[in-house]
């Protein structure tokens, strides 16, 4: 299903294992959150669910062939790795579930600006909707991104002044004025 | 027959014609040496033409390197500056790669391993890449040496390993990872007390300090845990 190849090191069968040397397992955590990311990159997956070891969890945390896998203690600290480069944010206080940005929020935001600029679109409202599966947008990066994505995108340019953003009765109603 | 001539004059003859050949003879071997040194000079040229002329060759072909750099050795003709720029090059790619996986594999990496990511690093597979061979790796190494970077070619089992952290691997070391070479990269407590006959306390502060330099991996999901040496997992 997808056409991500995971690098050797995901046959290592000490990979699985949280490496008691801290500089070894510094370097382990960055490998891993590597290939998380380009995993989620490559089947364009936006989240990711621990708890119930979803699909994406498995197929990214675990090995058959050397039957290791990743608990979820160790899962947590790979997540936690992504999120301190601006790559991934949980979802749920019990930290069961995550997001993966392809992207980070700051980079969608300079995208989606741009296209703004360009396109004529800023100074007037439209909807987060629109933004994400209107014909306008047809084609470019952020067509059909994730909606939390795309709300964490639209939050940072708003803290940077760049847009305003109008609370709907949905996300999907959550309307954005770029300036 | 010759006859010998008695007398004075006849000694005095003899050394006459003594110095007359010793005069030759000087003025012969200085003209050979002479003619010598000419021909030195021509064949260096030529070698220095040969060089750059086939400078494509010697860069892409290792055998062919090979060969050309031993002809250099034999005749003590310095290795000419295009094939000393390619393995000055092709060392600072090395240490580039070696301090790139240090973390991964505590500055213990074998040389197949490192052929490989010193190919993808020039530029993958092109077909105009150039091949690069151990023998060129270590001659790299070896013109690292002087840098101080305390590289260094080590001999572990069948293995060749490239060693970055300037270290003694000591008799402990060097025996564990001998014993993890000739297993399937990885060893045990276990086994090196069984097939060591080490007490448990020698067998598992080796292991430890293998941990602790980053040498080793630790697979805790084995049973007893596995110590694996990561500059054995070659990556594909």
């Amino acid at each position: 299903m997808s056409n991500y190849t995971f690098p050797s090191i995901h046959s290592f069968p000490p990979f699985y294992t949280l490496q008691p040397t801290l500089a070894t397992r510094a370097k382990q955590l960055q490998l891993w959150g590597e290939i998380l990311l380009q995993y989620c990159i490559a089947t364009r997956t936006s989240a990711i669910h621990i708890a119930t070891n979803s699909k994406d969890a498995a197929a990214v945390f675990s090995n058959d062939k050397i039957r290791r896998r990743l608990d979820r203690e160790s899962i947590q600290a790979v997540i936690e790795e992504l999120i301190k480069q601006g790559h991934a944010d949980w979802d749920s206080p019990a930290k069961d579930q995550c997001l993966i940005f392809w992207r980070k929020p700051e980079e969608w935001a300079a995208i989606i600006h741009k296209w703004a600029f360009d396109s004529g679109a800023t100074n007037s409202i439209c909807t987060i909707y629109e933004l994400l599966h209107g014909d306008d947008t047809v084609g470019l990066d952020f067509h059909d991104l994730d909606e939390r994505t795309m709300v964490r995108a639209l939050e940072a340019l708003a803290k940077s002044g760049k847009a305003q953003v109008f609370v709907g009765a949905t996300d999907s109603e959550m309307g954005v004025k770029f300036f | 027959m010759a006859r010998r001539r008695a007398g004075i004059s006849g000694l005095q003859q003899q050394a006459r014609t003594n110095a007359d050949f010793q005069r030759a003879g000087e003025a012969l071997s200085h003209s050979q040496l002479e003619q010598l040194k000419t021909q030195l000079a021509v064949f260096k040229t030529n070698l220095e033409g040969f060089a750059s002329k086939y400078r494509k060759d010697i860069k892409r072909d290792p055998t062919f390197r090979m060969h050309f750099q031993r002809m250099c050795t034999n005749i003590g003709v310095d290795p000419l500056a295009c094939v000393g720029d390619f393995y000055y090059e092709l060392g600072v790619q090395i240490a580039e790669i070696c301090i790139a996986t240090r973390e991964r594999n505590g500055g213990l990496m074998d040389v197949k391993d490192l052929q490989r990511w010193v190919e993808r690093l020039r530029g993958g597979k092109d077909a105009d890449v150039q091949e690069i061979s151990e023998d060129d790796i270590a001659r790299s190494i070896k013109t690292l040496k002087p840098l101080g970077s305390g590289f260094a070619m080590v001999q572990i089992g069948a293995r060749k390993m490239v060693q970055s952290v300037p270290r003694e691997l000591n008799a402990d070391f060097a025996t564990v990872l001998g014993l993890a070479q000739q297993g399937k990269g990885y060893t045990t407590r276990r086994d090196v007390v069984a097939l060591l006959a080490w007490d448990a306390d020698r067998a598992q502060t080796v292991l430890d300090d293998l941990l602790k330099d980053g040498i080793c991996w630790m697979d805790a999901q084995a049973d007893p845990p596995q110590y694996w040496v990561a500059g054995f997992f070659v990556s594909s």
